[in-house]
């Protein structure tokens, strides 16, 4: 693990900033997270990811998780799924849908697209602290991506 | 009369006459051989006096007794003859008189020639053969006179014949042009009454009422026309009725169209407002959400970051914001939740309910280790409907006996069901508070709460769902309790008719 690698673990795409501040909080009480970079919508996302040739995050493999909303501005969260996945580079990298969205409809087309899980957002706060933590302590403590298995 | 007896009389008129001349020709025919016999008579007489002057002149000639007596005898058998004629007109009588007369003379005449001499003799014969020339002449006039009579007689059957012939004739004419005469005028009369009802004049009677077979024709065609007038009448209201339920069966078809036609209006009103509520939905599943997940995080952020900061009180007012706020989202799930159970695909299977019931059961058990949960189940009817709506139907039901039960130190919990009348029907009795029927009306309405939320917890949605499911079922629910005397909760669902469980679906 380089630095560059410990800069930069989890990319969340939010486009509630006290949403995305709930779950950086909560990113942060597990203590298993340092960085954490927040986008606002779909475009950013995507330009983030594939936007600046060699300076991409896919480029650098210091991410190890997308946090991703389905609800966002320009563009769609599945569409950035559907990118993410398109990608060779981050054709493997774990995709958690957290959404408010009940509907089975959106559960149905995030598997189908390669989402690697699917989380609703509890209204309230404890239950959503404790279900964000817990996610990022299995996804960056115990889930292994390719290579990281020695 | 009637027209076959006229025409026999007509036809035996005929043979009246025939025996008439046959009669009448008998008749002649009988006079005609008297005459006949007459006439011979007459000509016997001729010939007696034509002998007996032979004899008389043979005697002149010849003398002699055989003479003698030949010319006595056969002036006897002459008047043996003349004596057996006998004629009734006068002029015959008067000439058998004389003829009788003259043999009288002639006899008187030949004593005398027999008993004189030559001389006397010879004058005798002169008066003699006078005489004999006269009763000739007589007995020849007596022929003729029979010779006439059996002529005239001819000559009067002739025209006897020859007038009962044309009598006949006449007769029959007339009677047959009477006859016809009167056939025509009522086969006409019988032809025009026809025309009439051909022309459909129904209510035409025939006027004959002669009592022959025209009559009775006529009175046949009165009796036909009456029914044809009475089927018409029938007809016409048959045509009526037709009318009238063609006119019904067109309002009806139009009706229908124009119901079609509000009905698919109707439809596309629901679509497009199911679409709406489909996103409304969606906005509140995602939009209504976020705010409030915001208003409890930030809660518990000051809570927990600046809480010391804050009294008792504003720790407490806070919490207040962040129960509202908990409290909110669940409204809004809930009210998801009952959203989502009407417009669900529904999945029609036979449902077994006692593995279904025993299961829901366990797991409320399961969630309350701490109570004591007393269910009794009897064996439940087979049901038909979508398993997980179902399923939601007895989670809801179960688990609000469960709730209800909390102050109970034994919550008594019982399940039954039956079948009747092409439905299966359910119910679920508990011990627990039970509620007022005068809120009855309440207990199914979304949001509606019979408790207060610090009696017992919820947002009164479970309630409107299983309704809502049970109808999606085509089925019923009602309850019925009484305050702190626990409540019972029926419900019913028809089972599948031969075509919608071939088809697997109903009303959805």
């Amino acid at each position: 693990m380089n630095t560059n690698t410990m800069e930069l673990q989890i990319l969340l795409v939010e486009d509630s900033p006290s949403d995305a501040e709930l779950t950086m909080d909560a990113l942060r009480e597990s203590r298993v997270v340092n960085q954490v970079k927040w986008v606002k919508d779909g475009a950013e996302a995507l330009d983030f990811l594939f936007g600046h040739g060699a300076e991409a995050a896919s480029e650098c493999r210091c991410l190890k998780l997308i946090l991703l909303d389905l609800r966002l501005p320009r563009v769609d969260g599945l569409d950035v799924l559907r990118a993410v996945r398109a990608d060779e580079r981050t054709r493997r990298l774990p995709v958690v849908v957290m959404t408010s969205s009940h509907e089975e409809i959106d559960v149905v087309r995030a598997y189908d697209l390669g989402a690697n899980s699917y989380l609703v957002k509890p209204v309230e706060s404890e239950a959503f602290m404790k279900s964000v933590s817990e996610l990022g302590l299995y996804w960056m403590l115990l889930n292994k991506l390719p290579g990281e298995i020695k | 009369m009637l027209i076959k007896t006229q025409l026999r009389l007509v036809a035996l008129l005929p043979a009246v006459f025939a025996l008439l001349i046959a009669s009448v020709l008998w008749l002649t025919d009988l006079k005609v051989n008297q005459a006949q016999q007459d006439a011979e008579m007459a000509a016997k007489v001729r010939l007696a006096n034509f002998e007996l002057v032979i004899l008389t002149q043979e005697y002149l000639l010849y003398g002699g007794v055989r003479p003698e007596k030949q010319l006595l005898i056969r002036h006897q058998s002459m008047g043996e003859l003349l004596a057996r004629l006998e004629f009734e007109e006068p002029e015959e009588r008067e000439l058998i008189e004389a003829l009788r007369q003259g043999h009288e003379e002639l006899g008187s005449f030949y004593k005398l020639l027999l008993g004189s001499n030559t001389t006397a003799r010879e004058r005798i014969i002169g008066v003699l053969l006078v005489k004999s020339q006269d009763i000739r002449a007589k007995a020849e006039q007596l022929a003729n006179i029979q010779y006439q009579k059996v002529a005239e007689i001819q000559k009067l059957i002739d025209r006897s014949v020859m007038g009962v012939l044309v009598l006949l004739a006449g007769v029959s004419f007339m009677l047959l042009a009477l006859l016809t005469l009167r056939m025509t005028r009522m086969i006409k009369q019988l032809g025009n009454g026809v025309s009439q009802i051909a022309r459909g004049n129904l209510d035409y009677q025939i006027p004959l009422a002669t009592p022959d077979e025209l009559g009775a024709l006529a009175q046949a065609f009165n009796e036909m026309n009456r029914k044809l007038r009475e089927s018409y009448t029938s007809i016409d209201k048959l045509n009526d009725e037709v009318a009238k339920r063609q006119q019904a069966e067109m309002d009806i078809h139009q009706l229908n169209a124009e119901l079609e036609e509000r009905v698919s209006q109707r439809t596309a009103e629901l679509v497009a407002a199911n679409m709406e509520l489909e996103a409304f939905s969606y906005s509140v599943s995602h939009d209504l959400r976020a705010p409030l997940r915001a208003i409890d995080g930030f809660s518990r952020k000051v809570l927990i970051g600046h809480g010391d900061k804050l009294d008792d009180e504003g720790r407490r007012q806070l919490q207040v914001v962040r129960d509202n706020a908990q409290r909110m989202g669940i409204l809004i799930d809930d009210l998801l939740d009952f959203s989502r159970m009407g417009r669900r695909e529904m999945a029609w299977q036979p449902l077994n309910m006692d593995v279904m019931v025993k299961a829901v059961a366990d797991e409320l058990r399961a969630a309350e280790p701490q109570r004591t949960l007393e269910f009794v189940i009897s064996p439940l009817p087979q049901a038909w409907g979508d398993a997980a709506m179902l399923r939601q139907v007895w989670v809801n039901l179960l688990g609000n006996a469960v709730k209800f039960t909390r102050l109970r130190p034994v919550a008594h919990i019982e399940v039954g069901g039956s079948t009747k009348g092409g439905e299966t029907l359910y119910w679920i009795r508990d011990n627990g508070a039970g509620f007022d029927m005068n809120y009855a009306a309440k207990l199914f309405g979304v949001f509606q709460r019979l408790h207060r939320q610090d009696e017992f917890e919820g947002t009164g949605v479970g309630l409107a769902i299983a309704q809502r499911i049970v109808h999606r079922h085509n089925g019923r629910i009602q309850g019925e309790g009484k305050p702190d005397a626990g409540a019972t909760f029926r419900f019913a669902l028809p089972l599948p008719t031969p075509e919608n469980a071939l088809s697997g679906e109903r009303a959805s």
